[in-house]
């Protein structure tokens, strides 16, 4: 008896801990529209770091952009970034040119991150984040 | 010697083994531009995050921004001065940065490193009698450098009896010819560290 209620407490804590994990993932609407901005090769980085605001300038006529990243998961993230830069044609520029940038974030902290166009050919951009 | 006792010896020395053949090198490609930290010295990682923030730095200063925005200006690389207390090739620095600015659409170069060569070839283009002169190049039609990009990478190392602390700073400086002026300094630090474990590796 002693060891089946151990086990459904077990259950039950795992299954409050997986609602944990779900309600951390959702995305908050006012974030939507900057996901098409992050790109990351485990959706499971996805759920935790998410852009929460976008910024773009240049240097003369070579794009320059600026992402907030945001730790929406319990716990400090560590991870590495890259900004992956794209010609009008969709065409990657420079795909080997721009090293992995390590970075951690706190949770519930925001770090701002910028990027420079190898080229005036760029014309968007993608943050890529990996672990 | 008891069955246990020469079963633990079997198992024991079949671990060892294992432990032996298991050390074999294995050899793989891995992402040139992944973060390495193999050890604390000067590595590939540097090496790329130097170049990329010296060439983003330059690349969004204002001057720089004005004196690129309808022409690319000619610049020649000068001495990097090697004052940390590693052996580093620096040349690796300046050729991804000339790399990179190149690929900017922003600047051009003079090597000074090929004049010998050029010379050498513009000489058997002229003299030797082997090429087409229609085709041969024109004499005192070099560019001429208007920018030289110079600098250095110093370190300071730190340790005591767990930990090794090494710092590096590099210093890229954009210097006018003419004027000799300094238009533009960048700088880039990297701190790593590492931590010894008391035991094992």
């Amino acid at each position: 008896m002693k060891i089946q209620s151990l086990i459904v407490m077990g259950c039950l804590l795992l299954g409050l801990n997986g609602c944990g994990v779900q309600s951390a993932s959702v995305i908050p609407p006012e974030e939507l529209q900057y996901q098409t901005y992050l790109e990351a090769r485990k959706p499971a980085l996805l759920r935790k770091i998410g852009i929460i605001e976008v910024g773009h300038s240049s240097a003369g006529n070579i794009m320059r952009s600026q992402v907030a990243l945001k730790n929406r998961g319990r716990g400090e993230a560590q991870f590495r970034y890259k900004f992956r830069w794209f010609d009008k044609g969709g065409l990657e520029l420079d795909p080997e040119g721009s090293p992995w940038v390590p970075v951690s974030i706190l949770s519930g902290d925001v770090i701002r991150v910028q990027g420079l166009a190898p080229s005036p050919a760029a014309k968007s951009f993608r943050v890529v984040i990996d672990d | 010697m008891s069955n246990l006792s020469r079963f633990l010896v079997i198992v024991s020395v079949a671990v060892f083994m294992a432990g032996c053949a298991s050390g074999g090198s294995k050899v793989g490609y891995v992402d040139a531009t992944a973060v390495e930290t193999v050890d604390e010295s000067f590595g590939s990682s540097d090496l790329q995050q130097i170049a990329a923030k010296m060439v983003q730095d330059m690349l969004i200063f204002p001057p720089v921004v004005q004196a690129t925005a309808s022409r690319r200006p000619v610049l020649y690389i000068d001495r990097i001065e090697n004052k940390s207390t590693e052996h580093i090739d620096l040349a690796s620095i300046t050729d991804t940065i000339q790399s990179k600015l190149i690929g900017s659409g922003k600047f051009r170069f003079v090597d000074m490193d090929r004049l010998a060569e050029i010379n050498q070839q513009i000489a058997y283009q002229k003299k030797s009698g082997m090429v087409d002169q229609s085709s041969a190049v024109a004499t005192g039609r070099g560019l001429g450098a208007e920018y030289a990009l110079y600098g250095s990478l110093s370190s300071i190392v730190k340790r005591n009896a767990g930990t090794k602390s090494v710092y590096y700073k590099f210093t890229l400086k954009l210097q006018h010819i003419e004027t000799q002026s300094v238009e533009w300094v960048g700088e880039k630090e990297i701190r790593k560290e590492a931590n010894r474990a008391l035991f094992g590796s």
